[in-house]
């Protein structure tokens, strides 16, 4: 109210009519998107949480208290835990190559060298590509007879896999695409964390000279932490997410070999129509989204960066 | 005070849009007379993509020709087979009430949507008609139509699974006619089989998929659930027998399957050119497998072995109307089943795709005589007919298929014996029918 | 000096890495002008046989492609008009007016940011199936109208804003209206601009939902018609109309490359600055 008061004070403001304005205007500015994010957010939200309590497979008219068997169910189930496997090998092997890759090319292109704008374009094109048009221009790539990889492989007189069909290489497929997709993402986001660098401390760590290595572990990655944690945990995040890609690619098969926690949980819910045990997953989707999230807020407080 | 409306309308247009879009919903149904201007609209969702969506098209853009009142908007949806999008839009645009009038529904999921409550009885309009009822059909095409005493189906589109052969291969490899048995039938792929440098001809392809298997369990006496539907049956030793004798003529190469999503395709492309002598198929595939294999070798197609006994599933799909659709809708896309299944269309969708003609009246039609004198391939799937059985009529049955179709799929492309895939199968379907 | 020179030796990795990465953009424009199959003969074809646009007729025919670029267009124009409306309303609250209750708004907001629509998607499903709105395009549209994102990002831009300038223009008088359109947008505009491309590329290029929201082709949007042009070849695959199909899709997405790429790049960059 303090504040309030200190406003219409500068203002000179009194009258009882620009005092309601002054009330009510907050509200009205704010009222259009918290609605919307009421409605379509945090009341499923809550929705969610309520319906993983339950057994429903929305064909029956109304859901059916459950306790925590949806919980166990899952929990005892080896499927929940091969979908949440997928989802680290793929968070982690996407992870893994885009976050040095992305700074070494990020590092490389920082440096005075010539065309590397146009570099910085190429590598960030594939970045407004729909998800779903990579992943076909991939089925093409990756086709088992007759598509590029494999004509490659023949060359070298090697037998290219059925790459989409097969049990062992379908993830990895998947995972090429993501990576191809993002890597542009993350040298920018690495680029702009080098750009932060101060001059100084850059010249010293410059390319070439005795002990640079030394150096850059010395001087310039403690500075580089903040903007490698934001980058590591938005990389786990967009790929714990990832659907597009491998609804057009492998349909989260074959067997289970791409279905990821997200995969999961759209075949429980709009393919099996058992809206208890989707929801029970969602919300330990959820959970542990929120979890990583708060490694990040931590992780800034700690490195100084603001999470606001 | 021109400055604040300017601003103003940012908060105008946010809030104006959100809650005016509201006004557009659902507009209800007048029942207003049809005319050529203004012809009842039949939405039709299908599900047979490639070739056989094209000529779904085809019937359908020929129905509109001919019915200047009714006109058939049809979708396609993806396919309605093995939990293929069709089905996930179908069941979800019942949950929010927001049906098509029409529909295919794939023959094994016929008791999943009658548990829904969504599909209209049919009974009292294939009493009246003097197209469709079982006594015009030929026999075993009602066997998924009704579920207890209520019928929501007519037979649209339907099949059997078939094998099919390159019959130039069996010459060269001595054998004289297709295998009738299951144990024939493995040892027919290894004589079949050639492996010549890094060119190899298979001696049989079967399909990682659960609908070949139910007549893999059945012809040995096997039980895919229990009588009450209340548990799976399928994992005992007689009802693995045939899946393991497949899955160890892969390991041991004579016999080639296809994994993933495209498993059948590219399977079927695997004998067209060729690569492999024998595979499981459709006979709504046969007007295709015609088409793309031309002249190049002679071939032929043979009923499912049998071991002892010969039994086979259901295939294809039956068209379902949707309660929801008003009285006047409902009657148009009643019009448009009956025409489609009508003895004229049946006979010519049989002889453009394979699929099953569905009328009796057909097999004496001189025409179709004809058609099956020069094509004898379809003969097969018409004697099959006789040995079609009932699938369990199980609202959850989808999900076992699913549970079956995983673990087929390991048992051939991975380590994991067929005995252990279809344990975990019968337990993850336990679980469901369960309600956990 | 020394340092240039030594630094060239970085063009010969960098190009071939950056030729890896053009691969597939450049077999999807080799195959979807090349009216032969022979990309998938079993051979190598870096060069059409010919050009020619035959592939993108036949796509075009094959599904209702005007539709779908007309739906993908409207309802992602729909959405980032709408999201930045409301998340610029909802961020100048925040940052400058003061009211009762606005930790609580705040806390909210970073809630909502990390909810993914994924784990919540069934109950967007049915409060929308309850509002009749299946396969029409206020589902498409409205769940993002409004954006916890959004928020926070201009709530980011806006704190930059010099409050002297503001606490000067509500001393003369200037409501908070007047002073969010004359002075807090006017000095955002990159924020917004970028907000606006990179939500641009993402609703554009979104499958998942209209995947769950719409039965039709009428509602389809480019990126699930695409699903649907695959699924409707079921394996028979015919690449060249294939890549015909998806190069359309993209065209507009390098075509916004090529315009707004600043911003795109200033976009992602930024991201990186709150690390």
């Amino acid at each position: 109210m303090q504040a309030i008061s200190e406003t219409m004070d500068h203002a000179g403001i009194r009258s009882r009519r620009t005092r309601r304005a002054i009330l009510w205007t907050p509200w009205l500015m704010l009222f259009p998107a918290l609605a919307g994010i009421s409605v379509f957010v945090l009341f499923p939200t809550l929705a969610v949480i309520g319906l993983s309590f339950t057994h429903w497979n929305l064909l029956s008219p109304h859901p059916a208290w459950n306790g925590m068997r949806n919980y166990q169910s899952l929990l005892s189930s080896p499927d929940f835990w091969t979908a949440l496997l997928h989802t680290g090998i793929y968070a982690l092997s996407v992870a893994g190559v885009i976050l040095p890759a992305g700074f070494g090319i990020a590092w490389v292109l920082n440096q005075p060298l010539k065309a590397r704008n146009a570099y910085r374009m190429i590598f960030f094109l594939p970045y407004v590509m729909p998800l779903a048009a990579s992943g076909i221009v991939f089925s093409g790539l990756l086709a088992p007879s007759g598509g590029l990889v494999n004509v490659l492989l023949g060359r070298l007189h090697v037998a290219g896999p059925d790459w989409l069909g097969s049990v062992h290489w379908a993830l990895v497929s998947v995972i090429a695409v993501t990576i191809w997709e993002y890597l542009g993402f993350y040298m920018l986001l690495f680029l702009s964390g080098l750009q932060q660098l101060n001059p100084a401390l850059a010249e010293a760590a410059s390319m070439d000279g005795a002990g640079s290595w030394q150096r850059f572990w010395a001087v310039i990655f403690p500075q580089l932490i903040p903007t490698a944690v934001f980058a590591g945990v938005m990389v786990v995040i967009q790929t714990f997410q990832a659907f597009d890609q491998i609804y057009v690619m492998t349909a989260g098969g074959p067997v289970t070999a791409t279905t990821t926690l997200v995969y999961y949980i759209y075949e429980q819910g709009f393919q099996f129509f058992d809206i208890g045990r989707a929801s029970a997953a969602s919300v330990l989707f959820v959970l542990l989204v929120g979890a990583i999230t708060l490694i990040q807020w931590r992780g800034m407080r700690r490195w100084g960066g603001d999470p606001s | 005070m021109t400055k604040l409306t300017k601003a103003g309308t940012l908060a105008l247009i946010s809030s104006v849009l959100l809650a005016g879009c509201g006004t557009a919903a659902a507009s209800t149904p007048q029942p207003v007379k049809a005319t050529a201007e203004h012809p009842t609209t039949v939405v039709f969702w299908y599900g047979l993509g490639g070739t056989l969506g094209q000529n779904v098209q085809t019937l359908v853009s020929q129905f509109n020709r001919t019915h200047p009142l009714i006109h058939v908007e049809a979708d396609y949806e993806g396919s309605y087979s093995d939990s293929g999008p069709l089905q996930q839009k179908l069941l979800a645009a019942i949950v929010a009430h927001h049906p098509p009038d029409v529909a295919q529904i794939e023959v094994h999921s016929m008791p999943v949507f009658a548990a829904t409550g969504a599909l209209a009885p049919l009974n009292a309009d294939l009493s009246a008609s003097t197209i469709d009822g079982p006594s015009h059909y030929l026999p075993g095409m009602a066997v998924t139509t009704t579920i207890g005493h209520t019928t929501y189906g007519v037979p649209f589109n339907r099949s059997v699974p078939i094998i099919v052969y390159n019959a130039s291969l069996f010459k060269q490899a001595g054998i004289a006619s297709p295998p009738t048995t299951w144990p024939q039938l493995v040892a027919d792929a290894k004589l079949l089989t050639r492996h010549n440098g890094s060119k190899t001809v298979y001696g049989f392809a079967p399909l990682a998929n659960w609908w070949p298997w139910e007549s893999q369990v059945w012809s040995v006496g096997g039980h895919i659930m229990n009588s009450q539907r209340t548990q799976a049956s399928f994992d005992t030793p007689a009802g693995e027998r045939v899946t393991a004798e497949l899955a160890s003529l892969i390991h041991a190469g004579d016999a080639e399957a296809f994994p993933g999503a495209e498993g059948w395709d590219n399977t079927m492309t695997a004998f067209y050119q060729g690569k492999v002598a024998m595979m499981e198929d459709s006979s709504g595939d046969l007007g295709y497998d015609s088409q793309q294999i031309g002249s190049q070798f002679a071939w032929g197609a043979a009923m499912m072995p049998k071991d002892p006994a010969e039994v086979v599933p259901p295939g294809g799909a039956d068209a379902v109307i949707f309660k929801q659709s008003s009285p006047q809708v409902a009657s148009a896309a009643w019009t448009f089943i009956e025409w489609w299944t009508a003895p004229a269309q049946t006979m010519a969708w049989s002889e453009t795709t394979g699929y099953l003609p569905v009328q009796r009246a057909v097999l004496t039609n001189p025409a179709y005589e004809k058609f099956l004198a020069a094509h004898p391939q379809n003969k097969v799937a018409l004697a099959e007919l006789a040995y079609q059985k009932q699938p369990p009529q199980s609202p959850h049955y989808l999900a076992l298929l699913q549970y079956v179709q995983d673990a087929m799929q390991s048992a051939f492309f991975t380590n994991t014996s067929v005995s252990a895939a279809m344990k975990t199968a019968a337990q993850q379907t336990d679980s469901t029918l369960s309600g956990q | 000096m020394r340092k240039r020179r030594s630094l060239w030796v970085w063009h010969l990795p960098l190009a071939l890495f950056a030729l890896f990465m053009l691969v597939p953009l450049w077999w999807m424009v080799v195959a979807a002008f090349d009216p032969m199959r022979a990309l998938l003969g079993g051979h190598l074809a870096l060069w059409p046989v010919q050009w020619n646009l035959s592939n993108f007729e036949a796509a075009w025919k094959s599904q209702p492609f005007g539709r779908y670029y007309f739906n993908s267009i409207a309802t992602t124009t729909a959405i980032v008009t709408l999201q930045i409306a409301t998340s610029t309303l909802a961020a100048y609250a925040l940052v400058f007016l003061p009211f009762r209750g606005k930790r609580a708004v705040w806390a909210l907001v970073l809630l909502a940011m990390m909810i993914p629509i994924q784990a919540i998607f069934i109950p967007d499903y049915l409060i929308l199936s309850q509002l009749n709105w299946i396969n029409t395009y206020q589902a498409l549209i409205l769940p993002f109208a409004a954006s916890a994102f959004g928020i926070f990002w201009l709530h980011q831009a806006f704190r930059n804003v010099p409050r002297a300038l503001v606490e000067a223009m509500v001393i003369d008088g200037a409501s908070p209206w007047s002073v969010l359109w004359h002075l807090v947008l006017p000095n955002t505009r990159p924020a917004i601009m970028t907000l606006a491309v990179l939500n641009t590329v993402f609703h554009y290029g979104y499958l998942f939902w209209p995947l769950l929201v719409t039965n039709t082709a009428a509602f389809r949007v480019l990126p699930l018609g695409l699903s649907y042009f695959v699924a409707q070849q079921s394996g028979f695959m015919q690449w060249n109309l294939m890549m015909a199909a998806v190069l359309m899709t993209v065209a507009p997405m390098m075509a916004l490359f090529g315009l707004a790429q600043r911003y795109l790049r200033a976009g992602v960059m930024h991201y990186g600055l709150r690390g």
